[in-house]
């Protein structure tokens, strides 16, 4: 019975893709602002560098879901195909980039020298997208992507993992934070294999919406919870 | 022996000398700190440049207060500190 249902579900998933992938986009870029906004006001408050690089990564991570899913259905129903694969390589650009300052965020402290007036690392972090994404363009795949953001949330969990040894004890948040982390690194893999090996099966992306969609929720309680 | 004081720990104590005197003088604001002269300076100067606190001249001495940035950091101080804390930044 309970098979029936999930098969059904399932069925009408498939039917209604564009739909799915639409409200996904909306409850992502819905969290990615909360996120933002929150953590915009921690760094007008504490001009702390880390939470300015943290709300810099979820303004990107929610431009690149805005192009993704708004920006590219909008062109594809328009039959505007150059715009289309702009904001594809836009889309990939702001993922790529959001990846990384998210990192940073986490690691800024033992990189960064007070004194730089220009930070370079940041510099660094564009022209590496720009040509990651350029290399893919001409490779025509998301190889780069995919492998950017596999190595990136593998140290992500890596830090977090350490963080919750260190200081674990004192802090509930970190356990749910690490195994979250591990969650995103599990979802990019599984987005690496379902554009690569199985031409973007629906099951397969079904899995890693749900999976994304719980890490960001993630990031919000974190958030949320840094008022209690 | 006592955990070593985190960069942000050390500029809500500060701070919060400053807020309970209204007005301090640097010597002062120095013992309140529990800082290393240098140390202090580094502070301090980082905290004026980033409008945390001022300096006024009172009777051709130097005295620093609060700004409205500065009191606002230690109102939302647990919350900065548990935003900080929670991801790790």
């Amino acid at each position: 019975m309970l098979n029936l249902i999930i098969q059904e579900a399932i069925q009408k998933a498939v039917e209604n893709k564009e739909v799915i992938k639409l409200i996904y986009a909306f409850i992502i870029i819905l969290i990615c602002i909360i996120i933002a906004k929150k953590s915009n006001k921690i760094f007008k408050i504490s001009s702390y560098k880390g939470a300015k690089y943290f709300r810099n990564a979820f303004i990107f991570y929610g431009l690149a879901f805005f192009s993704r899913y708004f920006l590219m259905f909008v062109f594809s129903r328009l039959d505007l195909r150059l715009f289309y694969l702009i904001s594809n390589y836009f889309f990939e650009f702001f993922l790529i980039i959001a990846g990384f300052l998210l990192l940073y965020s986490l690691s800024w402290k033992k990189i960064e020298n007070n004194k730089e007036i220009l930070n370079l690392k940041i510099l660094i972090f564009y022209s590496m997208a720009l040509l990651l994404v350029v290399t893919d363009y001409l490779w025509r795949t998301y190889f780069l992507l995919f492998t950017s953001q596999i190595i990136i949330f593998s140290f992500i969990f890596a830090i977090s993992f350490i963080n919750y040894i260190e200081k674990g004890k004192n802090r509930k948040f970190l356990r749910i934070y690490c195994f979250s982390m591990l969650l995103a690194l599990i979802a990019w893999i599984l987005n690496a294999l379902a554009g690569l090996l199985f031409n973007w099966n629906v099951f397969v992306m079904i899995l890693i919406y749900s999976l994304n969609i719980c890490v960001f929720l993630v990031f919000l309680f974190g958030v949320i919870n840094s008022k209690n | 022996m006592s955990k070593k004081r985190e960069r942000l720990e050390i500029i809500k104590d500060i701070l919060d000398a400053i807020r309970k005197k209204r007005k301090i003088k640097p010597t002062r604001l120095l013992y309140a700190s529990n800082l290393s002269p240098q140390m202090f300076k580094v502070y301090v100067n980082e905290l004026i440049e980033k409008e945390f606190i001022k300096v006024e001249i009172n009777k051709g001495k130097k005295e620093f207060t609060l700004t409205k940035k500065g009191f606002d950091f230690l109102q939302e101080y647990h919350v900065i500190e548990n935003f900080i804390e929670n991801f790790g930044l």
